[in-house]
């Protein structure tokens, strides 16, 4: 809504470089938890680039390791009893 | 012959005799099909993060192997018609440097020609049940959760 713009809302900083590109991550594993659960919000939905600051080539891979993981009963599809 | 990784969740039901003959009738099904299991990683009794069949827990477990081409066609087949496996997923995957490192296959490089062979045959020893990897890579350990509030 472009009567909030330039107001008081607030946001947050994206970071400036990707956390995986930092670690030089090839491959992301679905079984890997402690990963993927900071990749996800509280509703359970796929935190989007702008927030986490990922590149694009590595935000493709969080998506589809975050899908295999609701695939098999690892998170939850929705604000569900994730961990 | 393609490298995948046949995930499973298998029924909390099965006791301590069914559920070893759950597992060799599936490493069957892998060997009828022309496939070859190069590593198992079992992770054991866990909660699921919803209900399949009305089922609050499932037991994991997951082989690697290679497949001809027709190879997930048909344990696709045979995995849908079995009562005992709640969920399965048959994915395009290289195997793993080693299970146990599995937190540290963050940075993991793809060159892994090697210690597959020599990890290939032991397919019993490896029992890791620890089902979240704990091992922190530091500047991954940031939360983010706090702003998404």
């Amino acid at each position: 809504m472009a009567f909030y713009r330039g107001s008081s809302r607030s946001y947050n900083k994206r970071p400036s470089v990707c956390q995986f590109c930092a670690e030089k991550v090839t491959q992301l594993d679905y079984k890997n938890l402690d990963i993927l659960v900071r990749q996800i919000d509280p509703e359970g939905k796929i935190r989007p680039r702008r927030r986490t600051g990922t590149c694009a080539r590595h935000q493709r891979m969080v998506a589809v390791a975050v899908k295999r993981a609701r695939h098999m009963a690892l998170l939850a599809f929705d604000r569900g009893s994730w961990i | 012959m393609k490298n995948y990784e046949i995930a499973v969740i298998l029924s909390p039901d099965l006791d301590d005799k069914s559920l070893p003959d759950m597992k060799e009738t599936i490493k069957g099904w892998v060997s009828s099909s022309g496939g070859e299991i190069v590593l198992t990683d079992e992770r054991g009794m866990r909660k699921m993060a919803y209900h399949i069949k009305k089922k609050r827990e499932g037991y994991y477990i997951s082989w690697y192997a290679s497949l001809s081409p027709s190879g997930p066609a048909e344990l696709e087949q045979q995995m849908r018609l079995n009562e005992n496996i709640l969920r399965f997923m048959i994915i395009k995957s290289d195997v793993p440097v080693q299970v146990e490192e599995k937190s540290s296959s963050i940075d993991s490089d793809s060159n892994v020609a090697e210690p597959i062979a020599s990890t290939s045959t032991l397919e019993e020893s490896t029992e890791s049940d620890e089902v979240s990897d704990t091992s922190p890579d530091q500047s991954l350990d940031e939360k983010h959760e706090g702003e998404s509030s």
